[in-house]
């Protein structure tokens, strides 16, 4: 189970580092990057959970990997992971730090999932009208393509959910039939 | 079969759409972290409240337990299998809870309000009742008045249980603590017969399947299913199942306390209950204590018990009881009951374990059953030394509680003098005189299974007992004599019967009762 309670922690310090700094944009650049670095390279993340792997191998292949490209603040903070033995939760910290960024920032992260690849036109509409239910000022529309769900769409926000695909209407009709009410009588 | 034309399908298949809602709604949502043990972890779920109901992606519910800093803990009603890591669970809102009615009589069901006894679904109007709910205040009970005939003379006489009250059966396995169990309910069907049934629920709690079934059948075969319901949660159920299935056996017992009825649970039996709770708690990492049950295990069984309640016979103020569900507000009727008859299996017979005294402090008295007395052949095996019933007293009817007013200090003495007497030696007359009393009430109190006795007969046979008038009957005898003897007042005097049943005890009918038992003595010499 991810230890989500460090993670936080640890990404508040560097929250507020960065923003006593005046480096917020930066730092959140640099977690960009190695969030993309993480996402796109499962062996790195088993190296950071390895706990074979020696310390310095660890720092040694951190440096190779990243190779100057993360800014002073970003390099320090990972080097205090390794030494606190914490590299192994570096994904849940870049997440929780960009949820932190978001909250600071008051963007909100919605998640749309539609059947089909949907057109501009259609996506702001969305954001229209959900910025004007919520009250939402800054909305980052993250869209993503699932056939399984037919047609329709699910919006997600906030541990909220907007479930108006098909999927979910034929599951909720097929969860109607299995009770079914009726085959005592018939019987 | 009957006869099913095309549209009747069609009907009911258009019946079942058009509950179906298209519209899609705003969820609250949470992400499984962690799942296993019959437990899940879940990210997420911000506003989700203690105790409510949550339903994963493939329909299975669970209930909120603890509510930590970054996580949710549940516990699934339900497998398992088929959670996985990522999987969103939905809130719904609702505080778990079952739906009660009238069609639940005479049915088997599960924890979730469930038939498992494949005869269809519940019929009838159903109510739907919480499965956690708050015991009746002060101002909405009364005094326990009423007796609740358990047909065993042994409690009828000496440890009697009134309607309301908590009475805990206690004992080792295999003493007869269900039996007693199970004859209290045979018993009722005299009231059921008389139109004024008093609903019986049982409540299995991580037992055999098998079991379960085999007192179903004993059940139905005594003509007891017409008004018993059996809330089952076996030991291959889930075990947050096992531990609210008492919680379930509550709640249908409050619909009828609360419309006014008398009703009788049996929770068979609590220990397991509690078990299961500390596998739950355990697994929910909250804090072990005495024998690794959690906390708040005396909480779970007081909140349990205190459910039990005679609730006052006045229509207006019951109407006002507290945390009524607003499904029965309409049904609400003053002076029903709940009695309670909850059961506790010790381990060599060790009553100083944790969860024994916890029960016996919260309940109203205890019937103490003994795996030696059972052996000698004394069944029900009571120790009457120990049971006791502490609010009982005042719900025996008037014609019992003057016959059997000495027969549990009679009985006490006895087994004192009884000890004694084993090292021998000369015995004086007044000693003598006790022992064969004792002896002889001791035959009176054996019953056999399943043969519940009425009270105005064991008025009849105890006032024999009591009042020495067996003596000269061999000790061998005595229950050849009851036989021979009831049968004789029910065939020649049933007028006397009839008014020991109202719970009076004219004179002249104790003289020709008297008489009747005088002229049979002689043959049982």
């Amino acid at each position: 189970m991810p230890n989500l309670r460090i993670a936080s922690r640890y990404a508040k310090s560097l929250v507020d580092l960065a923003t006593e700094k005046g480096a917020l944009e930066n730092v959140y650049a640099d977690m960009q990057f190695l969030k993309a670095v993480t996402g796109a390279s499962k062996d790195f993340v088993n190296l950071l959970r390895s706990p074979v792997i020696k310390a310095d191998k660890k720092q040694a292949i951190i440096n190779a990997v990243v190779n100057g490209k993360t800014g002073e603040i970003t390099t320090a903070f990972i080097k205090l992971l390794i030494n606190k033995g914490r590299e192994a939760d570096l994904p849940e910290i870049i997440a929780a730090f960009i949820d932190q960024y978001n909250a600071v920032k008051g963007i909100h992260i919605v998640q749309l999932t539609t059947a089909v690849e949907v057109d501009d036109t259609i996506k702001q509409r969305l954001v229209s009208q959900l910025k004007a239910d919520t009250g939402f000022t800054k909305v980052e529309l993250q869209s993503k393509v699932n056939p399984d769900l037919i047609g329709g769409f699910v919006l997600e926000y906030n541990n909220n959910l907007i479930d108006a695909s098909i999927l979910r209407d034929l599951k909720d009709i097929k969860k109607q039939f299995s009770t079914n009410l009726f085959v005592h009588n018939i019987r | 079969m009957v006869e099913i034309k095309p549209d009747e399908i069609s009907a009911i298949l258009r019946q079942q759409l058009s509950n179906f809602n298209a519209s899609a709604d705003l969820e609250e949502v949470g992400t499984v972290l962690q799942v296993g043990d019959g437990i899940a972890r879940v990210y997420g779920l911000n506003n989700v409240r203690s105790g409510e109901l949550v339903e994963f992606e493939n329909g299975t519910a669970a209930i909120a337990l603890n509510l930590e800093e970054d996580n949710v803990g549940v516990v699934l009603m339900g497998e398992s299998t088929g959670i996985k890591e990522g999987d969103k669970v939905r809130r719904t809102g609702k505080i778990a809870s079952i739906k009660v009615g009238e069609g639940l009589v005479g049915r088997v069901i599960n924890t979730l309000g469930e038939p498992i006894d494949g005869k269809g679904h519940i019929t009838g109007e159903l109510y739907e009742m919480p499965i956690e709910r708050k015991a009746p205040g002060v101002i909405y009970r009364e005094p326990v008045k009423e007796p609740l005939q358990t047909g065993i003379k042994a409690i009828d006489a000496m440890i009697p249980v009134g309607r309301g009250q908590r009475e805990l059966v206690i004992g080792d396995r295999q003493t007869g603590k269900t039996a007693i169990c199970i004859d209290t309910i045979i018993n009722q069907k005299e009231f059921f017969d008389a139109g004024k049934p008093v609903y019986c629920i049982y409540v299995a709690i991580g037992q055999k399947a098998s079991t379960i079934a085999g007192v179903m059948k004993t059940l139905s075969d005594n003509g007891a299913m017409a008004y018993t319901t059996i809330v089952a949660a076996s030991a291959a159920d889930p075990a947050p199942q096992q531990f609210y299935a008492p919680f379930a056996g509550a709640a249908i017992g409050e619909y009828f306390r609360d419309t006014g009825r008398p009703a009788l649970i049996i929770y068979d039996d609590l220990s397991k209950q509690a078990v299961a709770y500390r596998e739950v708690s355990l697994l929910l990492r909250r804090p072990p204590g005495r024998e690794a049950y959690p906390g708040d295990v005396f909480y779970l069984h007081s909140r349990l018990l205190e459910r039990a309640a005679k609730i006052i016979n006045n229509d207006a103020v019951a109407k006002n009881m507290n945390d009524l569900p607003e499904s029965i507000k309409h049904l609400v009727k003053g002076g029903g009951s709940l009695t309670a008859l909850p059961i506790i299996e010790t381990q060599a017979g060790d009553v100083s374990a944790y969860i024994p005294t916890n029960v016996i402090s919260i309940t109203d008295g205890q019937i103490f059953l003994e795996g030696n007395l059972f052996n000698a052949g004394i069944r029900p095996a009571i120790n009457v030394g120990i049971s006791v019933s502490r609010v009982g007293g005042n719900a025996q009817i008037k014609s019992m509680k003057k016959v059997a007013g000495t027969l549990k200090l009679d009985q006490a003495l006895y087994r004192e003098m009884e000890a004694f007497s084993k090292f021998g030696g000369d015995l004086d007359a007044a000693t003598k005189l006790v022992l064969d009393k004792g002896a002889r009430n001791v035959e009176i109190l054996k019953q056999p299974q399943y043969t519940p006795f009425s009270v105005e007969r064991q008025v009849a046979i105890i006032y024999l007992g009591t009042q020495g008038l067996l003596r000269e009957v061999a000790v061998k005898k005595v229950k050849a004599f009851e036989d021979h003897f009831l049968l004789e007042m029910t065939n020649k005097l049933p007028d006397v019967l009839a008014e020991f049943k109202k719970g009076n005890l004219p004179d002249d009918g104790v003289k020709k009762m008297v008489e009747l038992a005088k002229s049979l003595i002689p043959q049982y010499k």
